[in-house]
């Protein structure tokens, strides 16, 4: 068996996990607060794209439209969240907080359920993308080809507005000395409200572009974000570029043992994060400083 | 009550061993009363029970006795301990699973203590791998591993898949007797609790919680303390997981599902978790609501939610911090002292 094909469905299937655990790890970096709402913010991407593009026909640069428009949507959403709940629970113990946004998660799981109701809704592949490129023995799936462009994009992207932005000095600051950085007259709450809308649109943009591989049911919230928070913690928790490495290594991964041992695809997944922490509780490129607060 | 607010002393010094600290002459006491108050409480319930009827008591009282168990028994780590374990439901549903593939073979107690037994190997195995991180990665580690259990128990036909197995007791239980055996086994498990920390053993623990550092420095090993409680916690979150096997008859992997990790750490953050009795008020508090808008409903989720957001933000220390809360007011209120106040807060 070629393992080519799952290395690239492994890939993009890394993407996905990539934009929403690198919005959680810069939020964590910036912020020392890890929010499982997240999860849902991804989710709540995946349905719009649903009501946005389940009309019509769809085009490659319909579905980026349609996917860059639910982006803005949620991060709109979690802006309110920021407002409402999150400046909330920044005073609070690490567990307490974590607990502040299940409870969150909790919620917007319910008002999922209230809008869109309990059964399994699908987005079609667009139609030039559905089937595989073929390289003489090698078939390459079309769409997974795309997520990875996509997550090639928003590297650059955030590479260009953590290190050439003031916003992203702050946040590098930020992580590296929480008090001497605020000691310098960094606002916070002005860092952390940004942080959360780049995050937010990240989730949506990643939930709308999930949404032709998955079906949409309310658990997707949660499914999606406990391997998100493994991508976080294998990354190391605050590190952007660990957030990418290790969301494409979990994906790929688990891509390849699916291939070979269909049934234990999960399993692989946190195998593999275990594999990791076993070696470096710290996490690919985590500082163990980070973690005391 | 044991308010463990304040730092203890860290007791003896190092020189002896953690398991001199429990067999230590002037613990014995300490356990003669532990065990009596224990055997109290259980004749209570038992004089309850006979009293609301003369059928055993209903379904509801059990399944509430045994979250109040398992919500003890998540406290031990998050409140006494502060390793914020995010996967207890692992060893709930390994406990429940064990207790239902064995009871057909073994007797009862037998069945009892392989659910133990299988629950806490499990957390050791677990502990060696998520007792070297701390914090959120702690809380992420053991999420991760629950999920992964519940992922190979779904995927195992051998236990029944996503439908789960039957957890039929043998006839000559009487539900009469199941019930007497839920009721020894949560007051001794929370007896036991209330006992390991008033023990040098339990202070150590506290010890660590409240300065690691300092700790290390008198020369405790804080992994071996830690790495003993997980155990011990994860071992009596299996007791709770045989008993609701045996109480409803069914194991689903539902049981080991991420959500019934994060209910009892809910039920001790409603409760109280720097109280004793906290998880206690919590578990009733939470199962009773449970009770009334259903598992899994949409109900479910906005009640929950709702309920959690609201007490972290504005009661932080729980249900049991009310009484001192009304009487911070009311000194605020007016100075002087309030004892009118205090009394029907304290009610």
């Amino acid at each position: 068996m070629n393992v080519l094909p799952s290395i690239v469905s492994g890939l993009g299937d890394g993407v996905l996990l990539f934009l929403i655990a690198s919005g959680l790890s810069v939020i964590f970096g910036a912020m020392r607060f890890l929010n499982f709402a997240h999860g849902a913010f991804f989710a709540i991407g995946g349905y719009l794209a649903f009501n946005l593009l389940n009309k019509l026909e769809l085009t490659p640069v319909l579905l980026v439209a349609g996917a860059l428009l639910a982006g803005l949507a949620v991060a709109a959403l979690a802006y309110a969240s920021e407002l409402v709940v999150f400046r909330r629970l920044y005073k609070l113990p690490p567990l307490d907080s974590l607990l502040g946004t299940y409870a969150l998660l909790l919620l917007l799981e319910g008002a999922i359920l209230v809008v869109w109701g309990p059964n399994p809704l699908s987005v079609a592949y667009p139609k030039s993308l559905d089937s595989t490129i073929d390289f003489g023995p090698v078939e390459i799936p079309q769409y997974s080809v795309l997520l990875i462009g996509v997550g090639a994009i928003v590297v650059v992207a955030m590479t260009y507005v953590l290190y050439k932005t003031s916003l992203g000095l702050e946040v590098r600051a930020l992580a590296e000395d929480r008090t001497m950085t605020q000691l310098l007259g960094v606002n916070i709450s002005s860092v952390s409200a940004k942080v959360m809308l780049i995050g937010g649109f990240l989730a949506g943009l990643g939930g709308a572009l999930a949404a032709p591989t998955i079906a949409l049911t309310p658990d997707l919230a949660t499914s999606f974000i406990i391997q998100a928070f493994a991508v976080v913690v294998v990354g190391g928790l605050g590190s952007f570029y660990g957030a990418l490495i290790a969301a494409l290594f979990l994906g790929v991964t688990q891509s390849i043992v699916i291939a070979f041992v269909p049934n234990v695809s999960g399993i692989a997944f946190y195998a593999a994060m275990f594999a990791v922490l076993l070696l470096r509780p710290q996490g690919l490129l985590g500082k163990s400083s980070l973690e005391i607060s | 009550m044991s308010d463990k607010a304040t730092t203890p002393p860290i007791p003896d010094g190092p020189s002896r061993s953690w398991m001199a600290h429990l067999a230590a002459p002037e613990n014995r006491v300490l356990l003669v009363r532990t065990v009596g108050i224990a055997i109290a409480v259980i004749a209570l319930l038992f004089v309850f029970a006979e009293a609301t009827a003369a059928t055993p008591p209903s379904f509801f009282f059990e399944i509430i006795l045994i979250q109040v168990l398992y919500a003890m028994s998540v406290n031990v780590l998050i409140g006494y301990a502060h390793l914020p374990s995010f996967g207890q439901a692992a060893f709930f549903g390994t406990g429940a699973y064990a207790a239902a593939l064995s009871i057909q073979g073994v007797p009862l107690y037998a069945s009892l203590m392989i659910a133990m037994g299988f629950s806490g190997l499990l957390a050791l195995l677990l502990g060696l791998l998520a007792i070297r991180t701390s914090g959120i990665t702690f809380a992420n580690v053991t999420l991760a591993f629950g999920q992964m259990l519940y992922l190979v128990a779904a995927n195992t036909n051998l236990v029944g898949g996503e439908n789960g197995l039957l957890a039929t007791i043998p006839s000559e239980i009487t539900p009469q007797y199941l019930w007497l055996l839920i009721v020894v086994c949560v007051v001794g498990g929370c007896a036991l609790i209330w006992w390991i920390f008033k023990t040098p053993y339990g202070e150590t623990i506290v010890a660590i919680r409240d300065n690691p550092e300092r700790a290390t420095s008198l020369g405790v090993s804080n992994f071996r303390y830690r790495l003993t409680i997980f155990v011990f916690a994860g071992a009596l979150a299996g007791l709770a997981g045989a008993l609701y096997a045996y109480a409803t008859g069914i194991v689903t992997a539902d049981t080991l599902y991420w959500s019934r990790s994060g209910e009892p750490i809910i039920m001790c953050l409603l409760g109280g978790s720097k109280k004793f009795f906290g998880p206690v008020i919590g578990a009733i508090t939470l199962t009773t609501i449970l009770q009334q808008v259903g598992q899994g409903s949409t109900g479910y989720l906005i009640y929950v939610g709702g309920i959690l957001l609201v007490v972290l933000i504005l009661l932080p220390q729980g249900i049991l911090s009310i009484p001192a809360r009304v009487r911070e007011l009311l000194k605020k209120r007016r100075p002087g002292p309030s004892g009118e106040g205090e009394r029907t807060a304290a009610a």
